[in-house]
C-alpha cells in the first residue's frame, strides 16, 4: 500500500512526457523539412535512417540539422538553467535573464569580439575560446548577483535577489550597448546578434559544445536532483533535514551559469526560455524530481526550436531572429499556465 | 533635512541641471550665448539651443516626471518594490500600440500618437493586473511580476517582428523606439504637460487612501478605504503617465523603477515618516532631475557620438540603486 | 544514548548586529520533553538554532549526542536531530505526502527511488498525525491546523531520535495546540523520542514538559524538572510578572494565574 501514492501519479506525468517528447520529434521533422525547398516528414525520416538519396542526405545532415540541434539543446540548457535558479533562489521569477546571467554571457562575448577582433573582422584567436568568454562574464554576473544579495543588509528577501539581478542585467546590457557604439560598425551586427538570440548561422561545431555541456550537466543533475528537490524547503528546514545548503547552491548556481554561459555563446541572448519552460513543465506534470526536469528540458527545445521555426516561415524571404519570437509563443503559453492554475487549485 | 527643505533642494537641483541642459553638448556654450538665444538671437547657436535643447530638457522632465510618478503609484498600489511601468509591460505596451497604429493605421498626427500609447498603456496594465489577479491567490507580489515580465516580453516581440517586417515602419520608428529625448519636438509637452498636470493633482488627491493602502486590504477596507476604486483609479492614473511619457520620449527604462526608490532613501530627518503625498512629489522631482542627468551625461560621454539614454541610464542608475538599496538603514522596500 | 542531548558551554552567539547571548551554558537532557520559556527575544529560538546547527557560534563549545557538533556530517546529524523551524515554507503546489518524504532524505540512498522503508516511514508519520486522508492535497489547500502537522509528520518521517520544534503551536487554537503537545508526549513515552519546544505557554509547559529551561535575557534563568522550574519566584523574576499558581486538581500539574505585571506597579 505504501506505493499507490506514487503509482497513482505517475501515468499521468509520463504521459505527459510523452506527449512533450513527441511534440519536440514532430517540431524537428518539421524544422528539418523547412528550408529553400521544403522535404515532406516522409523523406526526412529517411534521410534521418539513412535510407535516403545522396542529396537528400546532405541536405538533412549538413545543411539543416545543425541548426535544428542547436536550437534544441540552446533551448534544452537554457530551460534547465532556469529551473535550476529558481529552485536556488527559492523565486519562481529567477531565470538567467532576470538575474543577469544572460546579459552577463552576451557581454563577456562582446568583449570578446571588441578584444580580439582585426579591422577585417576576423578574430585573432580561436573562436573556441568564445564559450569561455561566455562563461566568465556570465560567472561575473553571477557571483556579483549572489554576492550582494547575500551581503544584503536587509537580509535576503526573496524579491532583493531579482532587484540585484535586473538592476545588473540591465547594467550589463548598458555595456554591451555602448561597445556597440564605441566598436567599429563591422562589430555591431554580430554584437546585435547575441542580443537577439539567433540559432540561423548554426555550424555543427556549434551544436557540438553545447552537447558536450550538456553531456556534463545532465548527469550531475541527474544524480543531485534530489538535492535540488530539497531545495523546495526553506533554508532552515533544508539545513535540517540534512541538506548541505550552501555548497549545494554554489554548485547549482555554477552549473546553471555553465548551462546558460554555453547557449548564450553559440546561439545568443534567447530570452524567456529559462523563465517560462520550468513553469509550464511545473504547471503541466507537478514540480517532482527528474520527470519535472526532463519535461523542463524539452519545453525549452520546443520553445527554441518552435520560434525559430516560425521566425523562418512568418516573413518569407526573411528570416527573423529566432530570439525576437520564443516570447511570443512562450508568453500566451505561459500566461495561459498562470491564469489555469488557479482553476486547479480552487 | 526636512522634507521641505528637501523638496526645496531637489527643485533647485532641478533648475540648475535645466539650465546646465542649455549649455551642455557637442559644443558648450557660454550664458551669454544661452541668454541671447532665448531672447531671440539668431545665429546657428541660437538655432540649436531653441530648437534642439530646449525641446530635449524639458521633454527629459516631464517624461522621467511622468515615469517616476507612474512607477510610485504601481508600486503603492500592488504594494509591490518592483511594480513599474517597464516591469510590468506598460511601456511596451504603449510602444506596441503605437508601433501598430503607425505600420497598420497610418498613425501619424502627434494626437493620434499619443492616443494610441495611452490606449496601449491602458490596455496593459487592466491586461497584466486582471490575469494576474485571476492567476494568484490574493494577488501575490510574484504573480503581478511573473505576468508583466511575460507580457512586456510578449509586447517586445510583436513590435519587434512588426518591425522586421515592415521596413519602411522601422525607419520611421527605431529613432522612437529606442527611447531618448533628442531631436524631440516641443509640442510634445502637449501631451506630457495636460498627463503631469492632471497627473499629480490626483496623485496627491489619492495619497491618504495609498496610505492606508499601506498594510493590507482589509485594514485599508476598515478605514473606510474604497480598496477596489482606489486600485483601479490609480493604476488607471499609472498607465496615463506612462502612456505619455511614451509617446514623448519612448520606452525609457529604469527611471520609473529607480526613481520612487530613490525619493524613499532620500536624506529626510531620522524619525520623519514620509506620507505617500510627500513620496509622490518626491519621486516626480527625482524623475525629472534623473532624466535630465542622464540626459546631459549621454551627451558628453562618448561625444562626439551621443549615448543611448537607457545604456546612461543603467550605467549610472544601477549602481546607484544598488548602493542605496544596501544602505538599507530605515528603509521600507 | 547518552544522557544529554546537547552540551552548550560558554557559547556566544547572535546574527549580524547584535548578540543574543554572551557566554550561555546550558545543557538539555535526553529523552524528555523539554519546553525553552521565557519573554520574547530571550534567546529561546537562537538556543534551538545553535543546537541544531543553523548558526554558528562566534565562540563556545557545543556538544549534540555525545559529540562535538562540528564533528558531524550534514545528513549523519540531520539522522540524530530533526527540527522544525518557526515559520517553515515549501511550494504552494507541493502535496503532503511527497513534503513528508522530503523528510526522508538523510536516509535515502543515491540514484535511487524512494525505498520501502521510506515509504513505510511517509506512512506511519501521516498516520501519527492524522494526516493519511491528506496526502494528496496540495499544502495551499491545507488549513492552519492540518498544514503544521503535515510540517510535524515530515519531521517525524525524519526519524530522529531528537526533535527541536521552534513554537509548534504558535497560530493554532486550544484544540489543536492539545493534539499536537499530546502527540508529542505519546512520541516520548512509547519511541523514547526526545524533544525541545519552544513554548509561551507556561500553561502548556507546565502540563507537558519534564523539564523546563527558562530564558531572560540571553541567560538560562532557571533549568531543571518542570515541579522545580515553575515557582511564583522564578516566574516572577523570568517574565516580571505577579502570578499564583496552583495544582491542577485532576493533572497534578501546576497552573499560571498572571496577576499584574509588576512593571505595572512602578518601582
Amino acid at each position: 500500500m505504501s506505493t499507490w501514492s506514487q503509482s497513482s501519479r505517475r501515468p499521468r506525468a509520463d504521459a505527459a512526457l510523452l506527449v512533450f517528447g513527441l511534440g519536440v520529434v514532430a517540431l524537428t521533422i518539421l524544422g528539418i523539412g523547412l528550408g529553400a525547398s521544403f522535404m515532406p516528414p516522409d523523406r526526412v525520416l529517411q534521410a534521418l535512417l539513412g535510407e535516403a538519396p545522396r542529396t537528400d542526405e546532405i541536405i538533412v545532415w549538413t545543411l539543416r540539422m545543425p541548426r535544428v540541434a542547436l536550437a534544441l539543446l540552446a533551448g534544452a540548457a537554457l530551460a534547465l538553467a532556469g529551473a535550476i535558479l529558481q529552485r536556488v533562489t527559492r523565486n519562481p521569477l529567477a531565470a538567467p535573464s532576470v538575474l543577469g546571467i544572460t546579459d552577463g554571457a552576451a557581454l563577456g562575448v562582446v568583449v570578446f569580439l571588441w578584444l580580439f577582433s582585426n579591422e577585417s573582422n576576423t578574430l585573432r584567436v580561436s573562436i573556441h575560446w568564445q564559450p569561455v568568454a561566455a562563461i566568465l562574464g556570465a560567472t561575473v554576473f553571477a557571483v556579483l548577483v549572489a554576492a550582494l544579495t547575500i551581503a544584503d543588509p536587509r537580509g535576503r528577501g526573496p524579491l532583493s535577489v531579482i532587484l540585484y539581478g535586473i538592476a545588473l542585467a540591465a547594467l550589463a546590457k548598458a555595456a554591451v550597448t555602448m561597445l556597440m557604439i564605441l566598436g567599429p560598425v563591422y562589430r555591431a551586427g554580430q554584437a546585435m546578434t547575441w542580443m537577439t538570440g539567433t540559432v540561423g548561422a548554426a555550424h555543427w561545431s556549434d551544436a557540438a559544445t553545447l552537447a558536450m555541456a550538456l553531456a556534463v550537466a545532465v548527469p550531475v543533475l541527474w544524480v543531485a536532483s534530489r538535492a535540488l528537490g530539497q531545495m523546495r524547503l526553506d533554508d532552515d528546514s533544508a539545513v535540517a533535514t540534512g541538506l548541505s545548503l550552501v555548497a549545494a547552491q554554489a554548485a547549482f548556481l555554477a552549473l546553471a551559469v555553465v548551462l546558460t554561459a554555453v547557449a548564450v555563446a553559440h546561439a545568443g541572448a534567447i530570452g524567456f526560455v529559462g523563465l517560462t519552460a520550468p513553469h509550464a513543465a511545473r504547471l503541466i506534470i507537478g514540480d517532482g524530481g527528474r520527470a519535472f526536469l526532463c519535461a523542463t528540458a524539452l519545453a525549452g527545445a520546443g520553445l527554441v526550436l518552435g520560434a525559430d521555426i516560425i521566425a523562418r516561415v512568418i516573413a518569407p524571404p526573411l528570416e527573423l531572429p529566432a530570439g525576437a519570437l520564443t516570447a511570443l509563443i512562450g508568453a500566451p503559453l505561459f500566461l495561459y499556465l498562470l491564469v489555469r492554475r488557479s482553476a486547479i487549485h480552487a | 533635512m526636512t522634507v521641505t527643505r528637501t523638496v526645496l533642494c531637489l527643485v533647485l537641483a532641478l533648475g540648475l541641471l535645466m539650465l546646465a541642459s542649455l549649455h551642455l553638448g557637442l559644443r558648450v556654450y557660454s550664458p551669454a550665448t544661452v541668454w541671447a538665444a532665448l531672447g531671440g538671437a539668431e545665429g546657428t547657436d541660437a538655432l540649436i539651443v531653441t530648437t534642439l535643447r530646449v525641446p530635449r530638457t524639458l521633454v527629459a522632465a516631464a517624461a522621467g516626471a511622468a515615469l517616476a510618478l507612474s512607477g510610485f503609484l504601481m508600486q503603492a498600489v500592488s504594494r509591490n518594490p518592483l511594480a513599474e511601468p517597464g516591469l510590468l509591460g506598460v511601456n511596451a505596451g504603449a510602444a506596441f500600440a503605437v508601433s501598430l497604429g503607425v505600420v497598420s493605421f497610418g498613425v501619424s498626427g502627434l494626437g493620434e500618437i499619443a492616443g494610441a500609447a495611452l490606449i496601449g498603456a491602458l490596455a496593459t496594465t487592466f491586461f497584466v493586473f486582471t490575469l494576474a489577479a485571476f492567476a494568484g491567490p490574493g494577488g501575490q507580489a510574484h504573480t503581478v511580476l511573473l505576468a508583466g515580465v511575460t507580457t512586456a516580453a510578449m509586447l517586445a516581440a510583436f513590435t519587434q517582428v512588426l518591425l522586421l517586417i515592415d521596413e519602411t515602419a522601422l525607419e520611421t520608428l527605431l529613432f522612437w523606439l529606442s527611447g531618448g529625448f533628442a531631436d524631440r519636438g516641443l509640442d510634445l509637452l502637449l501631451i506630457g504637460m495636460p498627463v503631469l498636470m492632471v497627473g499629480l493633482p490626483v496623485a496627491l488627491a489619492l495619497a491618504p487612501a495609498l496610505d492606508a493602502l499601506r498594510a493590507d486590504d482589509t485594514s485599508a477596507a476598515a478605514l473606510g478605504v474604497a480598496v477596489i476604486r482606489v486600485r483601479v483609479l490609480a493604476l488607471s492614473l499609472a498607465a496615463v503617465l506612462a502612456g505619455g511619457a511614451v509617446a514623448m520620449a519612448g520606452p525609457v527604462v529604469f527611471l520609473g523603477l529607480v526613481a520612487p526608490h530613490l525619493a524613499r532613501r532620500l536624506p529626510i530627518k531620522s524619525g520623519q515618516t514620509l506620507g505617500s503625498a510627500q513620496l509622490a512629489l518626491l519621486a516626480t522631482l527625482v524623475g525629472a532631475t534623473l532624466a535630465i542627468t542622464a540626459d546631459i551625461v549621454a551627451r558628453l560621454i562618448i561625444a562626439p557620438q551621443e549615448a543611448p539614454i537607457s545604456a546612461v541610464l543603467a550605467l549610472v542608475g544601477v549602481p546607484v540603486l544598488i548602493g542605496l538599496l544596501r544602505r538599507g538603514a530605515g528603509a521600507r522596500a | 544514548m547518552p544522557e544529554a542531548l546537547a552540551r552548550l558551554s560558554d557559547v556566544t552567539a547572535g546574527y549580524e548586529g547584535h548578540l543574543v547571548f554572551d557566554g550561555l551554558d546550558l545543557t538539555i537532557p535526553a529523552g524528555q520533553v523539554v519546553a525553552l520559556c521565557g519573554p520574547n527575544g530571550s534567546g529561546k529560538s537562537t538556543a534551538l538554532r545553535v543546537m541544531r546547527r543553523l548558526i554558528t557560534p562566534q565562540s563556545g563549545a557545543v556538544e549534540a549526542v555525545g559529540k562535538p557538533l562540528g564533528d558531524w556530517g550534514a545528513k549523519d546529524l540531520a539522522r540524530q536531530i530533526a527540527m522544525l523551524s518557526q515559520s517553515p515554507d515549501a511550494p504552494d503546489e507541493l502535496r503532503v505526502r511527497d513534503l513528508v518524504m522530503l523528510g526522508r532524505f538523510p536516509h535515502r540512498r543515491a540514484f535511487r527511488g524512494p525505498a520501502q522503508q521510506d515509504h513505510d516511514a511517509v506512512e506511519q508519520a501521516l498516520r501519527r498525525t492524522e494526516m493519511s486522508d491528506l496526502g494528496e492535497r496540495p499544502i495551499a489547500a491545507l488549513s492552519g491546523g492540518q498544514l503544521q502537522r503535515a510540517w510535524i509528520a515530515m519531521v517525524l518521517a525524519q526519524e530522529a531520535p531528537a526533535i527541536l520544534l521552534d513554537e509548534p503551536t504558535n497560530h493554532l487554537d486550544l484544540a489543536h495546540s492539545l493534539e499536537i503537545l499530546e502527540l508529542l508526549r505519546s512520541l516520548n513515552r512509547e519511541e523514547g523520542r526526545s524533544f525541545v519546544v519552544v513554548l509561551h505557554d507556561l500553561n502548556m509547559a507546565a502540563r507537558y514538559a519534564d523539564h523546563i529551561v527558562m530564558f531572560r535575557a540571553g541567560r538560562v534563568a532557571a533549568s531543571g524538572a518542570t515541579g522545580e522550574v515553575m515557582t511564583e519566584e522564578i516566574i516572577a523574576r523570568v517574565f516580571g510578572i505577579d502570578c499564583s499558581l496552583f495544582d491542577h486538581p485532576l493533572l497534578g500539574c501546576p497552573i499560571v494565574v498572571p496577576l499584574a505585571s509588576s512593571n505595572a506597579r512602578g518601582p
